[in-house]
């Protein structure tokens, strides 16, 4: 365990000295900018206007920071020879899991920074409320489940590209699930196709499930047992894809 | 299962890439406490050879373990006893070696301080800069200082040299012969034969992935008749 806490740091430490990690501030204070102007010109709508479009601001932004820097960091610790070093420490276990546990610290502070201007601006535009940290815990949870399957496609794929796109797909799929099974719910009168979606709506990622951008910018809360079967929920999920990372990571060592 | 021969004992490791047969049938023991080179050209199967001693890749066909000390060497054991440096070694550039070093090392057995580590290679005076501002040198001798944290008892080095000037060579050189002398096993490649015949105790000679020849340098030079090692080299690979 200390093995995976040091090697957790040391990718947390490289990671927030990044370049990338002082990029996206700035992208997400851009964002955050626009956002603003956004609720200026919604006449009557401004308070929701600022809760929503800041907490996707922080989505986009988190989203980039750890899936670009996560690959990034992975594909590098293969070109450096580093993960060669790193093996003769530990086993690929620890490794994936030190990866992905590092990054979601990384996504955690990056959150808690983002939030923390989130907030302030709340306050300007008369929109805070107590409960707004529920949509940081949610987005926090999402980026979560982006990294489990980041890790997976970077110990599937040898092209560091594959592995974004690929990630940047079944998160976009994700999200759009539910709605795509409605459609063709309503559509499709096929037994088979509407059990193949349906498999498909529990395999991807319910990310649309534990987005919480559209019922906070009305300032409406869910309540505690919601946000702990999120959490429950992203745990399992990221728990099961570092467990099948790992073991391809050993397959695929050669 | 038990074997006798060898601190380190290997017995027909091979390993392919696809269609190309990267190691075929090496049988190789390593004495405690010798410094051994491993001769080849280019694509040869030294590296290969090396990844597969550290476990980082998996023999396609292996009779039996490879034994470390007559035990089937288990892959505790190689994160424990086996410090590694590979081929063109980049750390990451925005730690200080000493950040590098202490995240890295942990609470098992046989530890050595990042401090010793570092002033062993002669880095400690520069420990707290950025590793981005480096020399090659310099990084070559972090990469030993990472391979001695765990005070291992084999250090494997793959072209530890690779990049360094005269001085440079020498340096790195000197310190593993003063490893050596401390009890260390050391394995190594490298193509510089100056150095290979002032350091080596015994060689080995890898050409297309099969291991050509295995003993002392003075053996080898009388096997091929003739003084010089690169000639000796040359005449066994066919150039």
């Amino acid at each position: 365990m200390k093995r995976l806490a040091r090697f957790i740091l040391l990718n947390f430490v490289q990671g927030v000295r990044e370049k990338i990690f002082l990029g996206v501030i700035f992208f997400f204070i851009f964002l955050l900018g626009f956002s603003f102007f956004l609720s200026i010109v919604s006449v009557g709508e401004s308070a929701s206007v600022t809760r929503s479009a800041g907490l996707s601001a922080m989505e986009i932004s988190g989203l980039l920071l750890v899936i670009f820097g996560f690959t990034f960091s992975f594909y590098s610790d293969k070109s450096s020879r580093m993960i060669e070093v790193y093996l003769t420490f530990f086993s690929r276990y620890v490794y994936t899991a030190g990866k992905l546990c590092s990054f979601i610290l990384i996504a955690f502070f990056y959150l808690i920074l983002a939030g923390i201007f989130w907030m302030i601006l709340l306050m300007v535009n008369g929109a805070f409320f107590w409960q707004a940290w529920m949509g940081i815990l949610s987005i926090f949870f999402k980026l979560s489940i982006a990294l489990s399957l980041n890790l997976l496609f970077c110990c599937l794929f040898s092209s560091p590209i594959f592995a974004l796109l690929s990630t940047l797909f079944i998160y976009a799929s994700g999200e759009i699930a539910s709605e795509a099974l409605r459609v063709v719910t309503i559509s499709s009168n096929s037994p088979i196709s509407l059990a193949f979606f349906k498999i498909l709506k529990y395999i991807l990622p319910n990310l649309d499930k534990i987005d919480l951008k559209s019922q906070l910018a009305y300032a409406q809360a869910p309540d505690l047992n919601f946000l702990l079967s999120m959490f429950f929920y992203a745990f399992c999920y990221c728990l099961f894809l570092w467990l099948l990372s790992a073991r391809i990571s050993i397959i695929n060592r050669n | 299962m038990q074997n006798q021969e060898g601190f380190i004992s290997i017995q027909e490791l091979s390993k392919t890439f696809g269609k190309f047969r990267a190691l075929e049938k090496i049988n190789l023991s390593i004495n405690a406490g010798e410094i051994f080179g491993i001769l080849g050209l280019n694509a040869a199967g030294k590296t290969t050879l090396l990844r597969c001693l550290v476990n980082f890749l998996k023999p396609d066909i292996l009779k039996g373990p490879i034994f470390f000390k007559s035990n089937p060497l288990t892959e505790k054991e190689t994160h424990n006893y086996f410090g590694y440096l590979p081929e063109d070694f980049h750390p990451p550039l925005n730690l200080s070696a000493e950040e590098l070093l202490t995240f890295l090392s942990s609470n098992s057995d046989s530890k050595l301080p990042v401090k010793t580590c570092l002033e062993m290679v002669g880095l400690f005076e520069e420990k707290s800069k950025k590793i981005k501002t480096y020399s090659r040198g310099m990084i070559q001798r972090l990469g030993l200082a990472i391979a001695l944290l765990k005070d291992p008892q084999v250090i494997i080095l793959d072209e530890p040299i690779l990049g360094l000037d005269l001085a440079g060579q020498r340096h790195i050189f000197s310190l593993l012969k003063t490893l050596n002398h401390k009890g260390k096993t050391i394995i190594l490649s490298t193509h510089i034969f100056p150095y290979i015949e002032k350091f080596c105790h015994r060689i080995g000679v890898i050409h297309k992935g099969k291991l050509r020849f295995t003993g002392s340098i003075e053996d080898f030079l009388a096997k091929q008749n003739t003084a010089s090692l690169e000639d000796a080299f040359l005449k066994e690979v066919g150039i």
